[in-house]
């Protein structure tokens, strides 16, 4: 048995020895030790939060006799009703224009909105890819009027006054010129997607040139019931609201012929995936960096590709690969289906080239590090958890979860599964596949090319700058020039 | 996907905390002292119904040997929780010499004690995507969280850590006054003065959120015991909602408490004292001009579910014949948890009493009741649509009726009743009482400053 008081004269010697040590060679940095932290989570652990998806009975699934495809969601006891429309407008010729979208959105919501408002229902609308949604949110008592109201709603056959009002209010939103961001954001979706560049973005001189029969028109080709997908999450059984859905079949019906696609995954995923584009940035073969036309403002460039996601592992991979990207850089994914946009952000300061090859670099230094299992997890965990909050916050509203399961899910009867099985594959990713994932995908330099780049906002110097590090084109802001 | 962050590395009060940076200096000049009615021992809300009669799903209320109430309740729609910690006390309760030090207290809780870094509960929330929020009131202070249903026994931890001896430096007493600075002062619809004759609290006469030099000089040692006064256990409720049923969340509740020393709850009553004298009573003001009316609302969520009715009706009724033309009468609800204000302002005649006396009477002897049965089912809906998700639920529980007389252990008790929901489910009748609120005799009303007065110094 030791001494204590010896113990603690040794433990004193020690401790002057290390003071001793300390303040006579004085260290300005810490030593540069790289950290290898690679453990498993913990499996227990990543069951739970395999579970961060609602808990969804198998929905009830009608085609009613109007074409409408219907999934009912009911929670038993929930006492309220949210009634989701989503109408795609990506495959129709009328539907092209984001000017013509943006005016049909407004008055749908417009219209909604001026029934709803008295009768204690709230009304939403927002742009998904591809389609436009409409939200009705109301007490579990209302759950028949809001289906009423809906048919009131898209059973206007001429709303011409109406979508007039519309444009008027999309005029007073729309600023006379849009910034940087909002062209260099649309030039790139249009040139990754292979559409023309007015698709992406409405703009006031196309808002004002829509014709009224061109508006009336292209309201009959978005609200046409063979097209349309309707979700309900109401705490009443489906059963008991058939004489509502009936009625809304009657009031609702579509114009003329037109082929109506069998499953709401055929429907709201009409376009195939778009063709990529050849080049690498910063490396051969080499994508020519796009300089808008247009006012000089704060330069901006994006930069972006497409992303194939066929399979959950290939999505949860994206996923997080942008969580961890978005740490370092304005990173924004957008997954549709079988596809994905990944566009980054960089502005662009007084040496414009040299934010533009940081933001390269840091791209392609991301893609060939070998990240820490832990890290992945942690981002994994923080973005599941992160969309099971921010759909609390929303309303506890399901049929907004139902609409992005579509957007995971290969046919109808996976979308009640899809949430559940993006969070199982995030939360398990294989290191050595997720490593060969993002060298393919995300290194702008060494990857596979079908990368773009676009600036909007510079100045001709800044123009001149960029040039010295790739070739600059003048672009009209249009796909397929390279 | 937006990530809500409400808390960080500067975390920022959410909106209700109370405190009005413009009005006047004017000096409140009381009238004479009137008859009070003491209010209840009780006060929870004031019944149309009965509790046992609350339709809807049940939750769990109880005391813990520590003095914490534990509110319990479920909701199985997503995988999130919601933890709600509220305190009794609140701006109000500054120290006349110290303004604003309650407020400032409530920030410093963020930066931790022995178990918890400095900011480390919020990141313990962030970490998991969820979103961390402080809420500074008059008369409650409360810390809320949403996450992810697997972070729910970290976040119960911290909330069970949180009040215990908290690390205090002058350094993090710095930047928590550093945070606290950053916190607007709120407008409101009456002047502070106002607020403290209406509800018979002079504390709410000065503004809570600044952070006076007093503050700045604090050495740590009274930080600590400012702290250690202010708030404890035995004045704190604990709410949760989650999936998981109550009973399975009970044990381990009461496992994280279990070593704290037994004490016996402690709740003010901060119940308004309702006057009942014939005429209101009258506070002159400088600016005023006799046209503003004030009551306080009683604090629990039934009482304020009520007035925000009354006050919707009064917006909406219809001028009767032979007032003026310009007659016209608007009704605000200064919104807080435990110091609620109604106020009326009657514009367009030459005795603003008068016409609030006629348009009250017409609510109170039936002759709008269609009017307000109208705007019960509004906010009644209302609610029914904003108490469905977990967070607002766990708020409203959260300011549920100080109970002063809660015996001892777990009950189970009507989610609706004490969330006020209850009560606004019975139809509106003729007849049925308005009790004190809108009598004009338990009213204030703000008349102007005579000149000479305020021209003093």
């Amino acid at each position: 048995m030791s001494h204590p008081r010896r113990n603690a004269s040794w433990a004193g010697r020690v401790l002057l020895v290390l003071a001793i040590a300390v303040t006579s060679c004085k260290r300005t940095r810490a030593p540069k030790v790289d950290e290898v932290w690679n453990e498993a989570p913990a499996q227990g652990q990543a069951e739970a939060l395999g579970g961060l998806a609602p808990p969804w009975r198998p929905p009830t699934r009608a085609v009613l006799d109007s074409g409408l495809i219907t999934f009912w969601l009911h929670e038993a006891e929930a006492p309220t009703t949210h009634v989701r429309l989503l109408l795609p407008v990506g495959d129709d010729d009328r539907l092209r224009s984001a000017a013509m979208i943006t005016v049909l959105q407004a008055h749908l919501r417009q219209a909604a909105h001026s029934r709803a408002q008295n009768r204690g229902m709230r009304v939403d609308t927002r742009s998904a890819p591809d389609r436009i949604e409409l939200a009705i949110h109301a007490s579990v008592e209302d759950s028949a009027p809001a289906l009423n109201l809906l048919a009131h709603v898209l059973g206007s056959r001429a709303p011409a006054a109406g979508l007039e009002a519309a444009r008027a209010e999309v005029l007073g939103q729309l600023k006379d010129l849009p910034s940087s961001d909002e062209r260099a954001t649309a030039a790139l979706a249009a040139t990754l997607l292979g559409r023309a560049p007015e698709n992406q973005g409405a703009q006031r001189s196309q808002v004002e040139q829509l014709s009224r029969e061109g508006l009336v028109e292209a309201w009959q080709a978005l609200v046409d019931p063979r097209r349309a997908v309707l979700v309900v999450h109401s705490g009443e059984e489906a059963s008991l609201l058939r004489p509502a859905l009936r009625m809304l079949a009657e009031r609702w019906r579509g114009f003329g012929r037109r082929p109506v696609p069998p499953s709401a995954i055929a429907r709201l995923r009409a376009t195939s995936a778009p063709p990529s584009s050849n080049g690498r940035l910063l490396a051969e073969p080499a994508t020519p960096l796009r300089v808008l036309p247009g006012p000089e403002g704060t330069p901006v460039l994006m930069l972006g590709r497409v992303i194939p996601t066929r399979s959950a592992t290939d999505r949860s991979l994206a996923r997080l690969a942008q969580r961890i990207v978005q740490e370092e850089l304005d990173a924004r994914l957008v997954i549709r289906g079988d596809y994905g946009l990944f566009i980054v952000r960089v502005p662009l300061g007084r040496e414009p080239e040299r934010s533009a090859t940081e933001a390269i670099e840091a791209l392609t230094a991301f893609a060939t590090t070998r990240e820490p299992q832990q890290r992945w997890f942690q981002a994994a965990q923080l973005w599941l958890g992160a969309r099971v909050v921010q759909a609390s916050l929303d309303g506890e509203d399901w049929t907004s979860l139902w609409s992005d399961a579509i957007d995971l899910a290969e046919n109808d009867e996976a979308i009640a599964g899809a949430l559940a099985r993006d969070a199982k594959a995030m939360l398990e990713p294989d290191p050595e596949v997720l490593q060969a994932w993002l060298q393919t995908w995300l290194d702008p330099r060494d990857g596979e090319p079908g990368w773009s780049w676009m600036v909007a906002g510079a100045s001709e110097r800044q123009a001149k700058r960029l040039a010295r590090i790739t070739s600059v084109q003048e672009a009209r802001s249009g796909p397929a020039q390279e | 996907m937006a990530l809500v962050v409400a808390l960080g590395a500067v975390p920022a009060a959410s909106s209700w905390a109370r405190s009005a940076a413009e009005r006047s200096t004017a000096e409140p000049e009381a009238t004479e002292p009137s008859e009070t009615t003491e209010p209840d021992a009780a006060t929870e809300p004031s019944a149309f119904i009965e509790e046992t009669s609350a339709p809807g799903p049940t939750l769990e209320d109880g005391v813990l040997p520590c003095g914490v109430r534990v509110i319990i309740a479920q909701d199985s729609s997503l995988p999130v929780a919601a933890v709600v910690l509220a305190l009794d006390t609140g701006t109000e309760d500054d120290p006349a010499s110290q303004p604003g030090l309650v407020h400032a207290l409530a920030y410093h809780l963020l930066q931790g004690n022995r178990e918890l870094r400095p900011a480390g509960a919020a990141a313990l929330v962030h970490d998991r995507g969820g979103i961390a929020s402080l809420a500074i009131g008059p008369a409650q202070i409360r810390f809320e969280s949403l996450v992810p249903i697997s972070a729910l026994s970290d976040i119960l931890w911290a909330e069970s850590q949180r009040l215990r001896a908290p690390t205090v430096s002058a350094e993090l007493w710095s930047s928590t006054l550093r945070w606290a600075r950053r916190d607007k002062a709120q407008r409101l619809r009456i002047p502070r003065a106002a607020m403290a004759v209406a509800h018979d609290a002079p504390g709410l006469d000065h503004e809570g959120r600044a952070v006076s030099p007093p503050l700045q000089q604090m050495v740590p040692r009274a930080i600590a015991q400012a702290l250690a006064q202010r708030f404890r256990y035995e004045t704190a409720t604990l709410v949760v909602v989650s999936p998981h049923p109550p009973a399975e969340l009970r044990p381990q509740i009461e496992a994280l408490f279990e070593d704290l020393p037994p004490k016996a709850r402690t709740v003010r009553d901060r119940s308004p004292r309702w006057r009942s004298d014939p005429v209101p009573r009258t506070l002159a003001i400088q600016g005023e001009k006799g046209q503003r009316f004030v009551w306080p609302v009683q604090g629990d969520p039934a009482s304020l579910g009520w007035a925000t009715v009354w006050c919707k009706a009064i917006n909406r009724q219809r001028r009767i014949s032979g007032e003026p033309a310009r007659a016209r009468l608007r009704c605000h609800l200064d919104v807080d948890p435990r110091r609620a204000t109604l106020v009326l302002l009657a514009t367009g005649v030459e005795d603003p009493l008068e016409l609030v006396q006629t348009r009250v009477g017409r609510l109170q002897n039936g002759e709008d009741v269609r009017l307000i049965e109208r705007q019960r089912k509004v906010v009644a809906r209302d609610w029914t649509l904003s108490l469905r998700t977990s967070l607002p639920l766990a708020q409203r529980l959260a300011t549920a009726g100080p109970v002063l007389d809660l015996d001892p252990g777990w009950h189970t008790r009507p989610q609706h009743w004490l969330s006020g929901l209850a009560e606004l489910t019975p139809t509106w009748t003729a007849g049925r009482s308005f009790g004190p609120q809108l009598d004009p005799g338990a009213a204030l009303h703000l008349v102007a400053k005579p000149s000479e007065e305020s021209d003093k110094p």
